[in-house]
C-alpha cells in the first residue's frame, strides 16, 4: 500500500530522512514509534503529498507520489483514499461533529441526505451522538479523535494514517480508539499508526522505530 | 456534487459563517454600484439632452439672385433627398425681411430702395449630426449651382460636442475606478474569509476536496454579492427618483434587460475579484 524507497528529505539544511526505506502492505497494520522531532509528521506529509522527497521514490497504492503531486485531480484522488487521524489532521472548526463526519462522503459525491445518514450511523457507532451537533471546539480531545476515525470509516478508506491518535488521552479513551482502529484493520484497511509511545498492545502486524532519519525493526 | 440544493447549501453555509465580512462588503458594493447607477442615469439623460439639442441644428443655404424661381423645386427635392435631412423650408426675400424686422425692429429696411436679403432654404435634421458631417455637407452644398453661401452655428455645435465628449470621458474614468473598487472589495473580502479559514481549507485539501468545496463557495459568493448589490442599487435609484422630485423633465432609466445585463456583469466582476482574492490559498 505504501512503499518508501531510499527517500531523502530535508527542510532547508536540516536533514530529516536519509535513505529511508519502508513499506506497508495492503491490509497490514504497522506501528512506527519515534521520539519528538524524529520526523513522524514529515512522514505523514510525504505520504499525503504535501511535500515531495528530495530523492528517492514514494509509491502509494502503486502510484508515484512525485507524479501524483503534479496533478491536482490525481492528488485529490490519492487523498480521498487516505483517512487521517491526529497530527496534521483535524476537524473543520466551522462545522459540527456530524457535518465533519459527513464531509468525506459528500466530497466523494454521495448525496447530502445519504452522507448525513452515514454520519449519523457512524456517530452512534463511535458513541458521539450526544456531541453530534456541537462544534469541535466544544468537545473533548478524545471525542475529536474518535470523530476523525468515524470520518475515515464513512467512506471506507483503504489507508488510515493515524498520527499519535491515542497519545495524551486517558487509558479508557486510548483503548477505545485503538480498538476502533483495530476493527478498521480487520475490516480490510491498511493502518499506519505513528506514535511517540508504544501503540496498541494487540492488532499491529509489525512495530518499527523511527530514529535519526531511518526506520529500524 | 449532485444537485442544485447542495450548491445552495454550500453557499449558504459559507455566507452564514462569515456573515459580518460578507455583509460589510455587500454594503460597500451596494454604495459603489449606486454611484455607477447615478452616473449611468446622468449619462443617459445628458445624451438625450445632447441629442435633442443636436437635432435643433439648422443649416441655411443662401441662394444667388440669379437663380430662377423655376429651379427652386428641383433644388428643394435634391436637398430633401440628402441623408439625415428632416425638413427643408424655403424663405423668400419678403419673409427674410419680415424676420429681420421682427428681430431688429420695424422700418430697418425702409431707407433701402430694394430688399437686399437673399432667398434661402433652411434645413433641419431628423437625427443627431456630427460637426464633421455638417462640415462635409456644407462643402457639398456650397458647390451646388445657385448657392451663394451655407451657414450654420458651428461654434455652438463644437462646444456641444466637446462637452458631450468630456462627459463620456468622465464616465469612462469613473467606470474604470468603480470596476477597480468592486474588484478590490471582493478580492479583499474573499482574502479575509480565506485567511480566517486557512486551517479549514487545508483540511479540506487533505480530505481530497475539489473545486466544489474549495473555490466554488467563494466564487459563488462573489457573483451573488455583485449581482444582488447591482439589483438593489437600481431599486434604491428608482425609489429615490420617485420620492425626490428635483427634475423638471421625467428622467430616463435603462431598460430592465440592460439592468439585468449590468447586474450579471457586476456579478462576474465580483466573481473575478473573489478568484483574485483566494487563488493563493488554493495551492495543492
Amino acid at each position: 500500500m505504501i512503499r518508501l524507497d531510499q527517500v531523502n528529505f530535508s527542510y532547508g539544511g536540516l536533514k530529516v530522512f536519509e535513505n529511508l526505506t519502508f513499506s506497508l502492505g495492503r491490509g497490514e497494520f504497522v506501528v512506527i514509534s519515534g521520539q519528538a522531532r524524529s520526523g513522524k509528521t514529515t512522514l505523514v506529509q510525504l505520504i499525503c503529498g504535501l511535500v515531495v522527497p528530495d530523492r528517492g521514490e514514494i509509491m502509494i497504492a502503486g502510484d508515484s507520489i512525485r507524479q501524483t503531486s503534479r496533478s491536482r485531480s490525481k492528488l485529490r484522488g490519492l487523498r480521498r483514499r487516505i483517512g487521517g487521524i491526529g497530527g496534521i489532521f483535524t476537524l473543520l472548526g466551522d462545522r459540527t461533529v456530524l457535518e465533519n463526519i459527513a464531509l468525506p462522503p459528500e466530497i466523494s459525491g454521495l448525496s447530502f441526505r445519504a452522507a448525513r445518514k452515514a454520519a449519523v450511523e457512524a456517530c452512534g457507532k463511535y458513541r458521539l451522538s450526544h456531541v453530534a451537533g456541537r462544534f469541535p471546539a466544544m468537545v473533548s480531545e478524545a471525542e475529536r479523535r474518535l470523530a476523525q476515525i468515524a470520518r475515515a470509516e464513512t467512506t471506507r478508506k483503504e489507508l488510515i494514517v493515524a498520527d499519535s491518535p491515542a497519545d495524551g488521552l486517558d487509558t479508557a479513551s486510548a483503548r477505545f480508539i485503538n480498538e476502533r482502529l483495530t476493527s478498521l484493520h480487520l475490516a480490510g484497511a491498511s493502518i499506519l499508526y505513528i506514535t511517540s509511545g508504544s501503540g496498541p498492545e494487540s492488532g499491529p502486524n509489525r512495530r518499527l522505530v523511527l530514529r535519526q532519519g531511518t526506520i529500524a525493526e | 456534487m449532485k444537485g442544485t440544493g447542495r450548491f445552495i447549501r454550500l453557499i449558504g453555509r459559507h455566507v452564514r459563517r462569515e456573515k459580518w465580512i460578507s455583509l460589510g462588503s455587500f454594503l460597500v458594493l451596494v454604495i459603489v454600484l449606486v454611484l455607477v447607477d447615478l452616473f449611468w442615469v446622468a449619462s443617459i439623460n445628458v445624451n438625450r439632452q445632447y441629442g435633442d439639442m443636436a437635432k435643433s441644428v439648422a443649416m441655411e443655404l443662401f441662394l444667388s439672385d440669379d437663380l430662377p424661381e423655376s429651379a427652386l423645386p428641383t433644388l428643394e427635392r435634391s436637398l430633401k433627398s440628402l441623408t439625415g435631412v428632416g425638413t427643408v423650408s424655403f424663405v423668400s426675400k419678403t419673409e427674410a425681411a419680415a424676420i429681420l424686422e421682427h428681430d431688429l425692429g420695424n422700418g430697418i429696411l425702409d431707407e433701402l430702395e430694394e430688399n437686399p436679403l437673399p432667398r434661402s432654404f433652411v434645413i433641419r435634421f431628423n437625427r443627431t449630426v456630427s460637426l464633421a458631417a455638417l462640415d462635409d455637407l456644407r462643402g457639398r452644398l456650397r458647390k451646388l449651382a445657385g448657392v451663394d453661401a451655407v451657414e450654420f452655428n458651428r461654434a455652438w455645435i463644437d462646444r456641444l460636442e466637446s462637452t458631450a465628449g468630456r462627459v463620456r470621458q468622465a464616465m469612462f474614468v469613473v467606470g474604470l475606478v468603480i470596476l477597480a473598487v468592486v474588484l478590490f472589495t471582493m478580492a479583499n473580502t474573499s482574502r479575509l474569509t480565506a485567511r480566517s479559514k486557512t486551517q479549514d481549507l487545508f483540511q479540506l485539501r487533505l480530505l481530497g476536496a475539489g473545486p466544489a468545496h474549495l473555490e466554488f463557495p467563494f466564487l459563488a459568493e462573489g457573483f451573488l454579492s455583485g449581482f444582488v448589490a447591482a439589483l438593489l442599487g437600481w431599486a434604491i435609484m428608482i425609489l429615490a427618483a420617485e420620492h425626490i422630485n428635483l427634475w423638471t423633465v421625467p428622467l430616463l432609466f435603462p431598460s430592465p434587460a440592460q439592468v439585468l445585463l449590468y447586474a450579471a456583469l457586476a456579478g462576474l466582476t465580483g466573481m473575478l475579484g473573489a478568484y483574485l482574492g483566494i487563488r493563493r490559498f488554493l495551492v495543492s
